[in-house]
């Protein structure tokens, strides 16, 4: 079964189409998800479609958080009914000639920076996880891969809680399809991002660096996620997905490892590959 | 019980090229000369003016970083036969209403009037205005 590479950047608002198309190039990407993109589109099109690269498209738009490209054909990528323009979420279905559709749902959630309550940050993770499930049922399938900037770590309520997104770090746990708690089903994600905490590949230890004087600090966090299906684990190679500190001769993080901000974004990319 | 009598034979699609199929070729070329930025498409619907049996093809061009904006190059007609084929500007046009249309009756009168139709000034003019307007 053939292979579909995603890539998702949070570009912080930069003027980083260069970047995002090398980078797009040097990662195979097939579909491409900025969050914070302050460019138009249109440029960066151009800059994905420039010389030896190419063959990108931009489908219908349906976030204005999130900014889709695809080498697919635009037809194959199309908004789901649930989808809400105005939302921190894109919901697509992405349908491949003689391949099994499945969801590809885009997010870039709201700041803990502007939430005075981490509550409200799971309250929304709630009504985020519902439409999703609500996009299953319309679809009569439960193939979804979401990817984003949750602005969440991936032991935080809003991605373990059950009624959230239920986004275990276990496969084989994940395998058992769903939890119930106090009767009611709730269908697991499973959260690869769980094993990119900490610093076991390197000086990087995270895709996005804080540094508060809080009491609790983390310095590193892992906002930047994939989630996927059991019915989808199977085509995920866990080996394939990395959080990205290079694009060609360029460095997006600083010799201490954490993300050159000036330069680049303060989020480094990810970049995965699903087979189905 | 008699076997039942199929008068039906074989029955498969005809080996030629539709108006549309050749149209839709047409069509996926052009965002390769654009960068994906003015993409076209067409369209197919049954003619609700001239009754049963007549398809009508419109040729879109859109350009998806603006809300996919949406231009009607032009639209053909036909029957089930295929050809001839009848070319006209976009929708119940003036130009339409005052006779002002092509009939193209073989596969290759249609191709080198599909050519010159996408190759005119015209077409170039419209698509480079679009191009500005995205670029810009």
């Amino acid at each position: 079964m053939p292979s579909t590479r995603f890539l998702f950047w949070n570009i912080n608002r930069k003027p980083l189409a260069e970047a995002v198309a090398d980078l797009a190039e040097e990662q195979r990407a097939d579909v491409v998800v900025l969050a914070e993109s302050r460019l138009d589109p249109a440029a960066i099109l151009r800059a994905l479609n420039t010389g030896r690269r190419g063959g990108f498209h931009f489908p219908p738009e349906t976030s204005k958080r999130v900014t889709i490209f695809t080498r697919f054909s635009r037809r194959f990528l199309r908004p789901a009914p649930e989808n809400d323009r105005s939302s921190h979420m894109a919901i697509r279905r992405l349908a491949l000639p003689a391949r099994p559709e499945i969801l590809v749902v885009a997010v870039h959630l709201p700041s803990k920076l502007r939430k005075s309550h981490h509550e409200s940050q799971t309250s929304e993770c709630f009504e985020w996880a519902r439409r999703i499930i609500a996009e299953e049922e319309r679809a009569g399938h439960r193939r979804t891969v979401v990817l984003g900037d949750f602005n969440l770590n991936p032991f935080e309520p809003g991605l373990v809680a059950a009624n959230c997104f239920n986004s275990v770090m276990s496969r084989q746990i994940a395998s058992g399809r769903s939890r119930t708690v106090l009767g009611q089903k709730f269908p697991f994600f499973y959260n690869p991002m769980w094993g990119h905490l900490g610093d076991l590949r390197g000086h990087t230890a995270g895709s996005y660096f804080y540094n508060s004087s809080e009491h609790v600090n983390y310095y590193w966090n892992v906002f930047d996620q994939v989630l996927i299906r059991p019915e989808l684990v199977g085509g995920f190679d866990s080996s394939q997905l990395r959080i990205v500190a290079s694009v060609g001769q360029r460095h997006l993080v600083r010799a201490n490892g954490r993300p050159n901000g000036t330069d680049f974004s303060d989020h480094l990319p990810i970049v995965f590959e699903l087979v189905f | 019980m008699a076997a039942q009598v199929d008068f039906w034979g074989d029955i498969g699609p005809a080996v030629v090229r539709t108006p549309a199929s050749i149209m839709r070729e047409q069509a996926a070329l052009l965002g390769q000369k654009t960068q994906n930025l003015v993409e076209a498409r067409v369209d197919t619907r049954a003619d609700p003016y001239a009754g049963a049996g007549q398809f009508v093809h419109t040729f879109k061009l859109v350009v998806p970083t603006l809300d996919d904006y949406t231009y009607d190059l032009f639209e053909v007609s036909h029957p089930v036969s295929l050809y001839p084929v009848t070319a006209h500007g976009p929708g119940r046009s003036l130009a339409y209403m005052a006779g002002k249309r092509d009939e193209l009756n073989t596969e290759d009168e249609f191709k080198n009037w599909l050519k010159d139709r996408l190759g005119s000034d015209e077409t170039k003019k419209i698509i480079g205005n679009l191009l500005a307007q995205v670029t810009s």
